[in-house]
């Protein structure tokens, strides 16, 4: 990734090529995404989400290379890309809020008896448990995906004599949902962050 | 009854079609009504505004193709249900 | 019973708790990305200048859909492919209540999800200039409408891997009964979440001055409509833990 970086760096020109175009397409629609969700404070994590984005799709397509496989393929990248994400969306909220209204968060909603606030314990392991299980839902959306789809094309491919399928399905399934799925991930890490600062 | 001996491999096999036609045949449901509504909703568009007929079609069809692959997962499980498990 | 007739049982249980996972995991979520297809194209041909938005909102609300039944699908795989098994009662309804599991309480994940992303097509064809935070609440909305079928996938994952060893009726009636309490537990809550979060996308377009509050109340009601599946979960982890 960095040298795609420095690649596109060196060859800035008045005229931009394919790529450098392709790459400002990117960095410009996360940055516009980053602010319309977070406001103006957003920009701070464009390069989180931006290169979370790129890592996590150019990781779902490489499987199209023959001989390469899927760093996102083993359980344990998508569970180390969400605990990142979560650990960022986490850590910001504590900064920018406050350790007290962290904690708090947890045992919304509350009851208001007479302006004073109440913190509702009964709920506060459901949010707890509801937080985990957005972690595991995001994880493993991108390792099912990605696991799945690779699997799906081995077995159609040992079932199926017809020579063309094999090929259109891998590129379907490699490009399309390899892209759909980066996205996905770093728009609601984008978003996890967003309502954790909010 | 005719004296029929039924092996333990038999009715595990037996089971894993069964398994086999659940599969595939519940997961076309949700397909099949989902994309009889993709189709309904195109025709209602496409009788507003026919002029968008081609965006409408090719719209129709990638929502089709993206709803599809969750049939095709189960189409997948069947397979290897019959394949794999019924050996 | 004898040995054999066991293994039999186990294996059988096995591949039709596979079957079952797969097939009722995937019918929600086909039905929910085809209701946001549909809605979307809809959407196209009332404002056909927000094709590209819709376009993208639709790929990624059927994304999202499409989660419970990618949990389907490893469940179902694992249990294709799972090797030695114990050759206990309590295996065998192991694997069918795993399958029932997952199976099942994506079904209403699915039809949820799609649900919110079929009525956020409609809003932003309706309000294009709200589109921002039609798909932020969108996303919102389906990120918690996940969780009931995660659920699903931790019991159902609980009961694949731990070999059950001991073979008694009561351990095996509770871990089917834990299956069965996670599948039924989260029918409710699935289509709820998805119900609530659908009518926020909506109403967000109408007044987006009060996306705040809309979003707010949205994840608040979401997440105790969610208590009831959480319910389902905490007693389904008891049930495993009896012996």
């Amino acid at each position: 990734m960095t040298l795609l970086a420095i690649l596109v760096r060196l060859k800035l020109k008045q005229q931009p090529g394919r790529l450098q175009v392709l790459l400002e397409t990117i960095v410009g629609a996360f940055d516009s995404l980053c602010k319309s969700t977070l406001g103006e404070r957003g920009r701070t994590y464009l390069p989180f989400i931006g290169s979370l984005f790129i890592f996590v799709w150019l990781s779902n397509i490489i499987g199209i290379i023959p001989g390469l496989e899927e760093p996102t393929r083993d359980a344990n990248t998508p569970i180390g890309l969400m605990a990142v994400s979560l650990l960022t969306a986490h850590i910001s909220s504590i900064r920018l809020r406050g350790f007290k209204e962290y904690i708090k968060e947890y045992f919304e909603p509350g009851l208001r008896i007479r302006g004073v606030w109440l913190p509702n314990v009964f709920l506060a392991p459901l949010n707890v448990i509801g937080e985990c299980g957005k972690a595991i839902s995001m994880s493993f959306r991108l390792f099912g995906n990605i696991f799945g789809g690779g699997v799906i094309i081995v077995v159609v491919s040992s079932l199926v004599s017809f020579v063309g399928l094999p090929p259109f399905l891998h590129l379907f399934l490699g490009l399309f949902v390899g892209t759909v799925q980066a996205m996905v991930f770093s728009i609601l890490a984008l978003t996890y962050t967003a309502v954790a600062t909010s | 009854m005719a004296d029929i001996s039924i092996s333990g491999g038999d009715i595990v096999r037996a089971v894993a079609y069964l398994g086999s036609a659940i599969s595939v045949g519940v997961a076309a449901v949700g397909a099949a009504l989902g994309e009889g509504f993709i189709a309904c909703k195109a025709i209602e568009g496409m009788v507003r505004r026919p002029e968008l007929q081609g965006l409408l079609t090719r719209t129709m069809l990638l929502g089709m193709a993206v709803t599809e692959t969750t049939s095709i997962y189960g189409l997948v499980v069947a397979l290897l249900l019959i394949f794999v498990a019924g050996k | 019973m004898a040995g054999q007739e066991i293994t039999t049982l186990v294996n059988a249980m096995t591949f039709m708790g596979a079957g079952i996972a797969m097939g009722f995991g995937a019918v929600g979520a086909g039905a929910g990305e085809g209701l946001t297809a549909a809605l979307a194209v809809k959407g196209m041909a009332r404002q056909p200048r927000v094709q590209g938005e819709l376009l993208r909102t639709m790929l990624l609300g059927q994304a999202l859909t499409e989660s419970p039944s990618i949990f389907a699908l490893m469940v179902a795989l694992m249990m294709i492919f799972s090797g030695e098994k114990a050759a206990t009662l309590s295996q065998a309804a192991a694997m069918i209540a795993a399958g029932v599991s997952v199976g099942f309480s994506a079904i209403c994940s699915g039809v949820g999800t799609g649900l919110v992303s079929a009525t956020a097509c409609r809003s932003i064809a309706r309000q294009p200039e709200v589109g921002g935070r039609i798909s932020g609440i969108m996303l919102l909305g389906q990120a918690v409408d996940t969780s009931p079928s995660v659920f699903g996938f931790i019991i159902a994952l609980l009961l694949i891997i731990q070999p059950q060893e001991i073979d008694s009726l009561p351990r095996a009636a509770a871990l089917l009964g834990a299956g069965v309490a996670m599948s039924i537990g989260t029918l409710g809550s699935g289509l709820a979440i998805g119900w609530i979060a659908s009518r926020a996308c909506t109403f967000v377009g109408y007044r987006p001055a009060v996306a705040g509050l809309v979003t707010r109340t949205m994840l608040l009601g979401g997440a105790i409509a969610e208590t009831l599946g959480i319910f389902s979960f905490v007693v389904a982890l008891l049930l495993l833990s009896t012996t």
